[in-house]
């Protein structure tokens, strides 16, 4: 049943997925698929004190203490002259990536987008759409990173859920009729 | 979403979740999620 929701989170903490486990020390790239800047913003400061994520996906390879966040990617560094892993020594072209935008790579009729609020860096704001396939081809799935996935974590501040519309097809004045049903995203309502 | 299990009431204000997915490559701020976890129960989006 198509349906759309929208949630703002408080405070998130990141989080990096199995697939970037196995990232090797030397390459030490950013294990988010998330520009630097934009990720701090989306994120917000990591937390004081957050503890690694499960199987250690926040530490680095390097068994050297002690170990800080790098500010760009968010990963755990060691400060140890490693050289892979030195996070003040690494520039944003390190960290803050270069995306390379999948094309076409899901087409899946469900989607969830995560938006902060204006103004408030520290808050996300989700939508969750269910969308048919023509309804998504204005914005599409290769615009979305699916080579890095990253999860994120926080409280729940507001949600808004639309329930799945029913539409009719129309054409010059004439009711197709049809069964269609598709979610108007951002609150939208058919006509 | 409601027939995968996920229902409004069980994201309400100030519940703890987790959501996993991909950042938009267009918009700066905004993901698409594959799953969602709350409560302990994952939800595939997808």
């Amino acid at each position: 049943m198509p349906s759309l929701f929208a949630v703002a989170f408080g405070p998130p903490v990141a989080e990096v997925t199995s697939a970037n486990r196995r990232r090797s020390r030397r390459t030490c790239a950013s294990p988010l698929a998330v520009p630097a800047n934009s990720l701090t913003e989306l994120l917000g400061s990591p937390r004081a004190g957050a503890a690694p994520g499960v199987n250690g996906e926040y530490q680095s390879t390097c068994n050297a203490r002690p170990q800080h966040r790098c500010p760009s990617c968010l990963y755990m560094h060691c400060d140890c002259s490693c050289s892979s892993l030195g996070a003040r020594a690494r520039s944003a072209a390190v960290c803050g990536l270069t995306l390379g935008v999948p094309k076409g790579v899901a087409s899946t009729p469900d989607r969830l987008d995560v938006v902060p609020s204006a103004g408030r860096l520290h808050e996300l704001f989700a939508k969750l759409t269910n969308l048919g396939g023509s309804a998504l081809a204005h914005r599409g799935w290769g615009s979305y990173d699916a080579a890095k996935p990253f999860s994120i974590r926080g409280e729940v501040e507001t949600l808004r859920w639309q329930p799945a519309r029913p539409c009719r097809r129309e054409a010059s004045g004439r009711d197709l009729g049809g069964s269609a049903r598709a979610a108007l995203p951002h609150g939208g309502a058919w006509a | 979403m409601e027939a995968r299990g996920l229902k409004p009431e069980m994201i309400k204000a100030g519940t703890m979740v987790a959501l996993e997915g991909y950042a938009s490559t267009r918009v700066e701020r905004e993901m698409r999620a594959e799953r969602i976890t709350v409560n302990g129960k994952t939800v595939e989006l997808r």
